[in-house]
């Protein structure tokens, strides 16, 4: 079984502005390499999926985009900056399960949360920002939930109400981790169009998802992963049976010409 | 004649700031959930007492120094990766109370002012002592209030706090050291081992009243209060030693509240209870 690597678009004189470049990296916990040799570029205004088994590697590629993990060699560029110094133009989307519902905090708090960096230390978020966090919670549709402790919402609603938080920070580049695990239609659609807004805004956007459908109607590029790279590019060149065969090992399957992960 | 020339007044006074003190910090560390975490460092807080009597040097110092200096090594440790916190934590927590007692038999003759740094001594609280209470809490509430948002952020999600470039690590490390720090003038009052019940103990009875921060600071702060007051009162009208009056009357606030508070409460309507399980 031979993978076939996909070149990594080459980024055309006229095309959008690069927001992250992966060059050659590979990213490692302390002495523990996890991920080897990405190669590939996130433009501006272009959601680019990330694709892979558990423990492929997914959230490690995120952190790196974050600065908050070692690059062993090549190099990962956000804005044509090391990714520690752009955090002020990068907004983070955790998955909401690993929050604690029970901590008592509205979900207007958690969006407030997001204009923090903003305000800066010693300050309280202005009228400014509780303007920009209301309008974040209304374009995920929640603007009615604000007063509502947040581990009262559901768990595609919480997921939302992160992205709002996202939304508060004004960044152009996102980032985020398993946004679609385990969230109701209601919710996937409403992340869906909130991202699709930001998108056509100009934003760069990061995604790992483990549904496939999602980095087709969303996803310009697909960077498709396990402890390496399988492919970078769009997703008809990267989602090819060969390729996730490759990536998930057996557990791929064919039905009516196109191409199902099972079992992961 | 002053009003603190009276030890009553002196007592009351300093179970007061106390209680307010603690209860605000107590919020933070039943956010943060480190309940267990503040019980090894009331411990690790006793050999530094020990050593610091034994040296000579003033053993508030010595006890924070020495807790703090525990602490560091129960982060170090909790951070391989073969080794929980709870783990490191139990064993710190152990170690720290065997070496104060092998100190302390070894060293006759400091156990009464040891004693009563053990299990408190408010009646004989000095001027001094109340002065360096009402100056160190003064400084724990300020740094708490200035940094407010970036605590509860760092409690809730520190994750993401840490993506947004906060220097997270630094603000556990501070959240260490306040935390010593109010263990250490709580010391005088209710004595280190009783610490840790009036660090918890009003924070966690303000949760059961209210999912709201801004309402959980001040309720647990007048619950610290409060508590430190009827203690003290109840335990002149009796006999009985202060800092084990205070406790169990801190205790006896969150019991009730467990039996009668609106959200958790074992008592409350069974119809009210179906309405809010299925609501």
């Amino acid at each position: 079984m031979t993978a076939t690597a996909v070149v990594p678009q080459p980024r055309t004189e006229d095309g959008p502005p690069p927001a992250i470049v992966f060059d050659h990296a590979t990213l490692a916990y302390g002495s523990a390499t996890v991920l080897h040799d990405v190669h590939g570029t996130v433009p501006a205004g272009q959601a680019t999926a990330l694709v892979g088994p558990n423990g492929a590697g997914k959230s490690t590629l995120i952190k790196a985009a974050l600065g908050l993990v070692t690059v062993a060699s090549g190099s990962v560029t956000v804005r044509g900056q090391r990714p520690a110094a752009a955090r002020s133009r990068t907004a983070y989307v955790p998955q909401a399960d690993a929050l604690d519902p029970e901590f008592p905090v509205t979900v207007g708090q958690v969006v407030l949360m997001g204009r923090y960096r903003a305000a800066g230390w010693l300050r309280r978020p202005g009228k400014r920002d509780r303007a920009i966090a209301a309008d974040a919670l209304d374009l995920v549709g929640l603007a009615d939930r604000a007063r509502d402790r947040f581990g009262t919402l559901s768990g595609g609603q919480r997921q939302r109400v992160l992205l709002a938080r996202a939304i508060a920070q004004q960044a152009d580049v996102l980032l985020l981790d398993e946004p679609f695990n385990g969230v109701d239609a209601v919710s996937r659609d409403a992340l869906l169009g909130a991202l699709r807004e930001l998108l056509a805004g100009g934003a760069a956007v990061l995604v790992s998802t483990h549904d496939l459908s999602v980095a087709h109607i969303l996803c310009r590029q697909v960077c498709l992963l396990n402890g390496r790279q399988y492919g970078f590019g769009p997703p008809e060149r990267t989602l090819t049976a060969d390729n996730l065969r490759c990536c998930y090992g057996a557990h791929v399957l064919e039905v009516d010409g196109s191409t199902i992960v099972a079992g992961m | 004649m002053s009003w603190l020339d009276s030890y009553t007044h002196r007592a009351l006074l300093e179970a007061a700031l106390v209680g307010a003190v603690c209860g605000a910090m107590g919020v933070h560390v039943v956010l943060r959930r480190m309940g267990f975490f503040t019980m090894a460092m009331t411990h690790a807080t006793f050999p530094g007492v020990v050593l610091a009597a034994v040296v000579g040097i003033d053993i508030y110092l010595g006890g924070a120094a020495m807790g703090v200096l525990i602490c560091l090594c129960v982060l170090a440790v909790s951070r391989r990766r073969d080794q929980g916190a709870t783990t490191a934590t139990g064993i710190v927590l152990a170690a720290g109370f065997a070496l104060g007692v092998a100190l302390l038999s070894a060293s006759d003759g400091f156990s009464r002012d040891l004693e009563a740094f053990m299990t408190g001594s408010i009646v004989t609280v000095t001027e001094h002592d109340l002065a360096v209470t009402a100056g160190v809490g003064a400084l724990v509430l300020l740094v708490l209030a200035a940094l407010h948002k970036e605590l509860v952020h760092g409690a809730f999600d520190p994750e993401g706090q840490r993506a947004a470039g906060y220097p997270v690590a630094a603000l556990d490390l501070l959240l260490l050291v306040l935390i010593e720090a109010v263990i250490v003038i709580t010391a005088p009052a209710i004595g280190v081992m009783l610490a840790m019940a009036l660090i918890v103990g009003p924070a966690a009875t303000a949760r059961l009243w209210t999912d709201r921060i801004g309402i959980t600071l001040p309720l647990s702060m007048a619950i610290g209060t409060g508590s430190c007051a009827l203690g003290l009162t109840l335990s002149t009208h009796w006999n009985l030693a202060p800092g084990g009056t205070i406790t169990l009357v801190v205790a006896a606030v969150f019991l009730v509240s467990l039996a009668l508070s609106p959200h958790n409460g074992l008592l409350r309507p069974p119809l009210r209870r179906r309405a809010a399980s299925t609501g």
